[in-house]
């Protein structure tokens, strides 16, 4: 009987392990797009691409890092891509940028500087 | 001491049995999850009317399209005659042709000329809902511009085209 018991409480701690493991799976692929954190990071991927496309020498634009699409923790380009990082969540496939001119990107008090030259 | 260790294999079977069901069932509220909140940021219709412009401001200066200074290098990368990274060649395709009256007298085509079937698929009866978020960004416009083509400025339309596939 005893054991029997100790059977049943062990299939229970294997199923609330087993349910708690996908819980954590399902959070962990899904929250990027719960909380839109990925689809802000698309916008103003999208938003900062077509800013370089369509700049000229000498021109040179600010991201606040308190952003409205959230906190800007670090504007990278990279390979003709940008990549934003927003409220801690990083940009693996970042978004494609065509210009004919040479894009620099300026880590300042506050801000990114986006120059294009 | 046989009917203990039946008992542990079968035990272990019922908890494989148990793990492949979860998983199962963790996959499909993933897959049903995952098309809830599927989401489409697409920018490229816009991306390809600035690269339109770019190429243009390129080719044309002072409002004239000087066809002669072209060479055939030129006319076949268009993009390195305009300074862009060769990357573009990869993603973007872009035809400049060269009207007079209802005629095409010239043309220049640069770039992945595979994206002209892409497009094909998407205007036509085999595009599908699944493969919407795929679609190559377009642009298309007809401009009056003056050409000068040996030594004479002539007055002539051009069509330009740019399609720009979708990112994976």
């Amino acid at each position: 009987m005893k054991n029997k018991r100790g059977d049943v409480d062990k299939s229970i701690l294997v199923q609330i392990i087993l349910v708690v493991l996908v819980f954590t799976m399902f959070l962990g692929v899904t929250a990027k797009k719960i909380d839109g954190r990925g689809v802000r990071q698309d916008i103003i991927e999208s938003q900062i691409a077509m800013a370089i496309e369509a700049g000229v020498p000498g021109m040179s634009f600010e991201i606040s890092k308190i952003n409205v699409n959230g906190i800007i923790n670090k504007v990278n380009i990279e390979g003709g891509k940008i990549f934003i990082s927003i409220d801690g969540l990083s940009s693996f496939e970042g978004h494609s940028y065509f210009s004919r001119y040479d894009v620099k990107v300026i880590d300042e008090k506050g801000k990114f500087l986006v120059v294009i030259s | 001491m046989m009917k203990k260790k039946g008992e542990a294999m079968g035990e272990t079977m019922l908890m494989m049995y148990q793990i492949i069901f979860v998983t199962f069932v963790a996959f499909v509220i993933l897959g049903v999850s995952g098309m809830f909140y599927d989401y489409t940021v697409n920018t490229r219709d816009s991306e390809s009317m600035l690269i339109a412009r770019t190429v243009m401001d390129c080719v044309i200066s002072d409002g004239v399209f000087d066809i002669d200074s072209l060479s055939e290098e030129d006319r076949e990368d268009i993009f390195a005659f305009c300074g862009f990274n060769s990357q573009i060649n990869e993603k973007v395709f872009v035809s400049l042709e060269i009207f007079d009256g209802e005629n095409s007298v010239d043309k220049i085509a640069t770039g992945n000329e595979e994206l002209l079937w892409v497009k094909k698929i998407y205007t036509s009866k085999l595009k599908t809902k699944s493969i919407d978020k795929y679609e190559p960004g377009y642009f298309n416009g007809e401009f009056s511009v003056n050409v000068l083509k040996d030594g004479e400025i002539l007055k002539r339309n051009m069509l330009v085209e740019v399609i720009i596939k979708h990112d994976e």
